[in-house]
């Protein structure tokens, strides 16, 4: 079966995820998106940087069987595996480690759905038991949102979008941008109601995750978090491209309608 | 909506990921994603910074360093809820120090601190900043 382009490029986006999660751990820093994805034809980076802990090219070969064959169920094994252990045992080996990284962590909690989906009724054709894979996966992606809202709430409360916490993390961010975000940023700090009622929108927009798993809702829900993400990393620097990328990949995948998946 | 196909197969992968994670915590592949949950009533920030002769740059623009004082370079303190670009300032500097400059090189003064930034209740930032180490730095290639 011909693969979707979808997922290819929900396969690709794990391997920045997990590159990212290596460098967050050495504490180099996130890699741009342009580099990582070029990384993938560059056979050195697999055998210096992201081998590191001897991983690079066992994420690579994961990523090739999930896309292009039916070792699909191996595939995501190592690229789980990979993401685990870089994000895991790396962080106890290395100097100064920054500490857990979140880097491919939506991949891992949705190929681990994917897969117990696949698995649940072998007696289906190939193209329905990876729809039973990719709604599985949806359930992954809500349960990271809903997880990221009740941290908030137990953290603050419905403190959340005191507007003036928003505004010191942002005028803090607007010296990490180029000159026209830098000043939107040092604009929105100046504006503490309109920086509380984001924050509200961000924590509703969580709360509402639930909403991925079901197909009516699914697109309006992707939507919302779509722009959700395009404003913190507008905002506050943090650009969360790969989640985004993740979510549109896996709602194409379990689309109802879909030929290939 | 929950006559979906696989409904309650989701629900219970969403309700049990959820669940385990709330009892687990920061355990791989199970993460509460608390990163900013925790903004607090934050009154006071620091961002770190660096001069390369005076004017502000950022540290990649040079290749080596001599003369800096990487444990001064940690907040040691300060409000920095930036802590990963101190990280990777760091790991720049340590990677790149080196006890003279190479020959011919064009030497750099070098500084890197923070910069105190303070809001006050009528909503305005104040800002000052303190110097945490100075030194030299080169670029490999003009």
């Amino acid at each position: 079966m011909k693969p979707a382009p979808a997922r290819i490029a929900y396969a690709l986006v794990s391997v920045v995820g997990y590159s990212n999660a290596l460098r967050m751990v050495d504490s180099s820093g996130r890699i741009p998106y342009p580099t990582g994805i070029a990384r993938l034809v560059d056979l050195g980076w697999v055998a210096t940087d992201a081998g590191k802990f001897g991983l690079g090219g066992v994420v690579v070969l994961g990523v090739a069987l999930f896309a292009f064959t039916a070792w699909e169920v191996l595939g995501a094994a190592l690229i789980f595996c990979g993401i685990g252990i870089a994000t895991t045992v790396g962080a106890s080996m290395v100097q100064d480690a920054s500490g857990f990284s979140h880097s491919g962590m939506l991949s891992a909690v949705t190929l681990a759905g994917y897969v117990i989906g696949l698995l649940r009724d072998r007696s289906l054709p190939l193209l329905e038991r990876r729809r039973a894979g990719w709604e599985l996966a949806t359930a992954g992606v809500a349960a990271c949102y809903t997880l990221a809202a009740i941290a908030k709430l137990r953290s603050q409360g419905f403190a959340w979008g005191d507007g003036g916490s928003m505004s010191m993390l942002v005028e803090e961010r607007r010296y990490y941008a180029v000159s026209a975000v830098s000043e939107l940023r040092g604009l929105m700090a100046t504006h503490p109601v309109v920086l509380g009622a984001l924050g509200w929108y961000a924590l509703v927009v969580e709360l509402l995750a639930f909403t991925f798993m079901f197909p009516r809702t699914r697109f309006f829900f992707l939507v919302a978090v779509c722009l959700m993400h395009s404003g913190i990393g507008l905002l506050m620097g943090y650009h969360y491209l790969d989640w985004i990328i993740l979510d549109s990949s896996i709602f194409l995948l379990s689309a109802p309608d879909a030929t290939s998946r | 909506m929950f006559d979906a196909p696989f409904a309650w197969s989701k629900i219970a992968f969403f309700s049990a990921y959820v669940i385990a994670t709330m009892i687990i915590g920061e355990t791989f592949p199970f993460s509460p994603f608390a990163m900013y949950s925790d903004i607090g009533n934050r009154r006071e920030g620091a961002v770190p910074y660096a001069r390369i002769d005076g004017v502000a740059a950022r540290l990649s623009d040079l290749d080596g360093f001599a003369g800096l004082d990487l444990e001064s370079m940690r907040p040691n303190g300060l409000p920095v809820s930036l802590g990963n670009i101190v990280d990777q300032d760091m790991v720049m500097v340590r990677s790149g120090l080196a006890s003279a400059p190479p020959p011919g090189a064009r030497i750099h003064e070098v500084e890197y601190g923070y910069r105190i930034i303070k809001l006050d209740d009528g909503g305005t930032f104040t800002y000052d900043h303190v110097v945490r180490t100075r030194g030299i730095g080169w670029k490999f290639s003009p």
